[in-house]
Parts: structure tokens; C-alpha cells; sequence
């Protein structure tokens, strides 16, 4: 048996499904027809990174560890930005490694640094830079940058989006994906394998820019499709590479959202006497009471003809022209804060002395839990309420990584987009977003035929391991999608096995 | 370094190394058990990026909108 994952970063499962109703994405629909397809629930909260590390996990964040992109140092505000190396659990990969199966894992988000394994790979999305060793074997960067001009990065696309160069981006992106397809087919032409999984990352920054376009009249309404339709090649073109006899799976880690607004969380808490904020240095003083604000300062930058220069600035700088940001919270007064932007959620930490040596005591965290949430509750903005639920850690996470959780998940009304401090509580959004919903799509021998279904991101390791008649680690949180199956797989009974310590395979 | 191994377990090590007949010595057997504890710790220590690194991968997350 051979089965090849196809992750497509966003693909968004009811555009898919509205396209192939249409007649469009000829293979995808072929796929449909045969095999079975739905929703793919992501995580709580729908990070790329969050998703991608259940994918490879079969955990939820609670037991891989990874809650957002980055993690607080130990008792500190500092961050580290989450790699491959903060995943505190094994990839399901490995268990089909260490069993003799061999493996390509190419372009999968999170998996930098690389590990060894049976078989290669090709680290994807956060590895820092194209001068890195993204490769296991090493050798093998070579080899790709000789043959396809492998890259891992695009360039920025923020000179280009100002000057309203849209084709131009387009073709930049899918110039980067195009050289990853073509390396990823070369490979399982050429290899031999047994299970291989080739993810495509750039469909997410396409979504992010031009999603919102989709529902207008612009001239870029139909770039959101005609990528879909350009995806539907790459997904051929992947699968022929790979042969015949093959159990195909293509999965999203989330789908795409339009944003209306911004909730600048922290304004709001800092309202409410939850935050505190230091005074803003002399300098930035001086410049707010003479009129100049990021807003205008960029206003007059465009202008003048410089439309981004102030993100190239470093943040101490930027810092200067722009109200409150996490960088000068006064955390010695500040009861909850939240750290990043988010989507779908908002993720509040609540200053514990547990987590951050901070004011709050343990006997006084569920009053401040009621309180949070009394006030947050309480939040309207032209006349509905913008937060829908707002969960504990407890009530989302179980698992040994819980402590390092955010303390209160707010579940957002659609349109809303978590955020940190603005200029007012709440602010104009851009850019698109990530929704809850991703896509699944499995045809093969083993697959039955079935539509509609609603499975889970982390349900995939457990079931690719029971097609390879593995057993599943009983950690694991996802479950075999035996409905989906057919054949031998279906009838078979599922295995499980108790989880090994780092010095169980000890060579004595 | 030099490490103090208390009797019970040299005595497990050496009748391991008696019945193996692998490692001349005791010494030998206790580097080859705790080269292999000492890699994995090793793979499984957090790697932090570096400062430059960290910021390169806060440029893409900034352009996305996920940090400020």
C-alpha cells in the first residue's frame, strides 16, 4: 500500500465544493465522486501552525504543546517562536520510520528543524531562511536548488500589493509553488516510498490578500478562483507523479474567512483597569502632542511616495509613531492581557503568578476568571454582541502541555478578527482570515464513497497508521475515520499501543 | 569528569558487560549507555532561533497580520 497526503494550506472547503457543483476543478472533483470528502474541523485556535502540528501529532494543542505562533519563555513576557523542536510528542511519520516504511515528507509546515527518518524531507513554513539546512539528507538541498531552483520563500509582496501589481504577485507565488511541485513529482517518480505527504503553503497568503475580493467587483474578483483552478493542476500533476494504486487524501488545515473588523482586545482591558500601560518615551510624547501618529505619519509617507517604509523600521522606532503596543504594558499592574492577533478566538492570558511571577495569586484566579468574562461578554459594537462564548483552557485543552495555554478562549462573532492594542477599540480590517473549517477529500482502494462528512484535522495520524495496519499510540486524540474505509482496513480490528518514554528503545 | 557509580549498578554493568562480551569495560558500556540518553535529550531540547532568524519569520507573520 502507498498513500500520499496532499496538504493545501486555507483550501476552504465550501468554495471547493461550490466550484466542483459548478463544473469546475476537474480532479478534485473526480476525487469527490469516488472517495469520500466533508469538513476537516482545525484547532481551537485555527493557526497554520497549530493545525498542521495536530495533523502531525494526532494531538490537540494540549498535547503537543503548540497553542499559537509563539511561546513564552519560562516565567517571562519574552517570546521564542515555535519550531519543529517545540513539538513535545513524535510525528506519526515516525512510528511508520521506525517500522521499516519509507517516508518523503516534503514542504509540511512546522518541520524545521529536521529529523532524521526513513526516507527524506524537506522542511517547510518557519524555517527562518533559504541559507538554512532544511533537508534530511543534506545533501539533498543541493540537489533540489540545482535541478528545480528550489526556494523556500517568496519575496515580500508588500511593494508589489501597493502598487497594485496583483498579476504580478500571482505569478511570483506561483512561481514559488510550481518549483516546489515540480521537485515534490520528481521525487515520488523517482522514489521509492510508502507513504509520502506533499503540502502547498502559498494557497494561505493568496486567500489572506484576496479572499475579501471574491464579494466585490473588483479586478481581482476572480483571483481566488482561478488559483483554485491553478491548485487543481498542481493536485494532477502530484498524483499522476505518484503512480497508480495509490490511497489519495488531500487536507486543509482551515478554511477562509472575510473580516470586517478588528476587536483591539487590549484597548478594551485596558479600559476595564485589566491592563496598565508604562508612559510612552519623551520622544513619542513629544511627536503624539504635535500631531504625528503612525496613522498620519503614513498617510504622509504615501505621499510622498514611500507607501511601506514604516514596516521596514525596526518596532523601538516604530514604536515612537504608534500608540499603546504589548511593548509597553506595565505588566507589574496588568491583570490579563492579550498577546497576539488571532483569529476566530481571541486568547487571553490572565497574569498568574503560576505562568509569569505575576499579581495574580492562585485564590484570587476564578474571581478574575468571572470578572474577564462578565466584561468581555458584555462587548457590543454597532449594537450586537461581538463575543459569541468565552471558554476556560480547561473547558478546550486536556494533556500534559496545558499549563502553557491561554487561560481564556473568546470565542468571536463572524467578521471579527482578535487583535492586540489599535488606535481605537475597534478598527477597519484588510486582510482575510482563517476559519474553523478545512477540507477533506480521500480516494482509493480502501475508501469508501461518501459525501458531507464532518472529521477532524487530528484524526488523520491515526488514520493513516491503521491503513498500514500500525497500531495508535493511546495518546493519540484523534480516531481512525473507519467509515470512511472500506476493505480490509475497515474490518480490521484497531490496534493501540502504550506510548514509549525517551528511554524505552535504549540499545542495551 | 570523573562520576562516582554506585556499587548496585556497577554490579549490574559488569555482569552485563560479562555475559555481552562487547565493551572491555565497565567505562565503556556506561558511554555507550549514555551517549545514546545524551542524543536523545539532545533531539528532543527546544532549538531557539536566533535573533535574525526571529525576526525574518516575524516579517512573514507581521505581513499576515499576526503580530504587530
Amino acid at each position: 500500500m502507498k498513500v500520499l497526503v496532499l496538504g493545501i494550506d486555507g483550501l476552504d472547503p465550501a468554495l471547493v465544493f461550490r466550484m466542483v457543483s459548478e463544473g469546475k476543478l476537474p480532479t478534485i472533483a473526480s476525487l469527490i465522486k469516488k472517495g469520500v470528502s466533508g469538513n476537516l474541523r482545525s484547532t481551537i485556535p485555527p493557526y497554520s501552525i497549530v493545525a498542521w502540528t495536530s495533523f502531525m501529532t494526532g494531538r490537540e494543542p494540549g498535547g503537543h504543546g503548540v497553542f499559537t505562533n509563539m511561546s513564552f519563555k519560562e516565567k517571562s513576557y519574552e517570546h521564542t517562536i515555535n519550531n519543529a523542536s517545540t513539538i513535545v510528542t513524535p510525528l506519526f511519520w515516525e512510528f511508520l520510520s521506525n517500522a521499516g516504511k519509507r517516508c518523503l515528507i516534503f514542504s509540511v509546515y512546522n518541520t524545521y528543524p529536521v529529523k532524521p527518518l526513513n526516507g527524506l524531507c524537506i522542511a517547510g513554513y518557519v524555517t527562518p531562511d533559504d541559507s538554512l539546512e532544511y533537508t534530511y539528507p543534506k545533501e539533498l538541498k543541493q540537489e533540489l536548488i540545482e535541478k528545480f531552483g528550489y526556494r523556500l520563500h517568496s519575496e515580500n509582496p508588500k511593494e508589489l500589493y501597493a502598487k497594485k501589481q496583483h498579476k504580478e504577485i500571482i505569478a511570483m507565488w506561483c512561481d514559488l509553488i510550481n518549483r516546489k511541485v515540480n521537485t515534490f513529482c520528481y521525487y515520488l517518480a523517482k522514489e521509492s516510498w510508502d507513504f509520502a505527504v506533499c503540502c502547498l503553503t502559498k494557497s494561505d497568503s493568496v486567500s489572506h490578500h484576496y479572499w475579501k475580493e471574491m464579494s466585490t467587483e473588483s479586478p481581482q474578483k476572480n483571483v481566488m478562483e482561478d488559483f483554485y483552478e491553478t491548485v487543481d493542476t498542481y493536485v494532477k500533476r502530484l498524483i499522476d507523479a505518484a503512480g497508480k494504486d495509490i490511497e489519495v487524501i488531500i487536507v486543509s488545515d482551515h478554511g477562509f474567512i472575510a473580516l470586517d473588523y478588528h476587536v483591539n482586545f487590549n484597548n478594551f482591558l485596558l479600559s476595564k483597569g485589566h491592563l496598565s500601560v508604562r508612559q510612552a518615551p519623551l520622544a513619542a510624547r513629544l511627536l503624539n502632542k504635535i500631531g504625528i501618529s503612525k496613522k498620519n505619519l503614513h498617510r504622509g509617507m504615501v505621499k510622498l511616495g514611500f507607501e511601506y517604509s514604516l514596516e521596514n523600521i525596526s518596532p523601538k522606532v516604530k514604536d515612537l509613531f504608534q500608540g499603546n503596543t504589548a511593548r509597553n504594558i506595565d505588566f507589574t499592574k496588568t491583570i490579563a492581557f492579550v498577546d497576539a492577533n488571532s483569529p476566530e478566538y481571541g486568547l487571553v492570558y490572565i497574569n498568574t503568578t503560576e505562568m509569569f511571577n505575576g499579581p495574580v495569586l492562585p485564590d484570587e484566579y476564578p474571581r478574575v476568571v468571572q470578572q474577564l468574562k462578565n466584561d468581555l461578554l458584555a462587548l457590543m459594537h454597532n449594537g450586537v454582541k461581538v463575543v459569541e462564548n468565552i471558554m476556560t483552557r480547561e473547558e478546550i485543552y486536556t494533556g500534559a502541555e496545558l499549563s502553557k495555554a491561554p487561560h481564556l478562549l473568546i470565542k468571536l462573532r463572524k467578521g471579527y478578527y482578535s487583535a492586540t492594542f489599535g488606535e481605537e477599540l475597534f478598527t477597519p480590517a484588510t486582510l482575510s482570515t482563517h476559519s474553523g473549517k478545512g477540507i477533506f477529500i480521500a480516494q482509493g482502494e480502501h475508501f469508501s464513497t461518501k459525501n458531507e462528512v464532518e472529521y477532524e484535522i487530528i484524526d488523520i495520524a491515526s488514520t493513516v497508521l491503521h491503513l498500514f495496519g500500525m497500531p495508535i499510540p493511546r495518546s493519540f486524540d484523534g480516531k481512525v475515520l473507519i467509515d470512511a474505509l472500506k476493505g480490509t482496513p475497515a474490518t480490521s480490528p484497531i490496534q493501540y499501543q502504550e506510548d514509549v518514554s525517551i528511554i524505552d528503545d535504549i540499545q542495551l | 569528569m570523573n562520576i562516582e557509580i554506585p556499587d548496585e549498578i556497577s554490579k549490574v554493568l559488569e555482569a552485563q558487560v560479562k555475559k555481552e562480551k562487547k565493551f572491555p569495560s565497565v567505562q565503556g558500556y556506561a558511554v555507550y549507555l549514555l551517549k545514546q540518553i545524551a542524543e536523545k535529550i539532545e533531539k528532543t531540547t527546544p532549538v531557539h532561533f536566533s535573533e535574525n532568524e526571529e525576526e525574518k519569520v516575524a516579517q512573514r507573520l507581521r505581513a499576515l497580520g499576526y503580530i504587530d
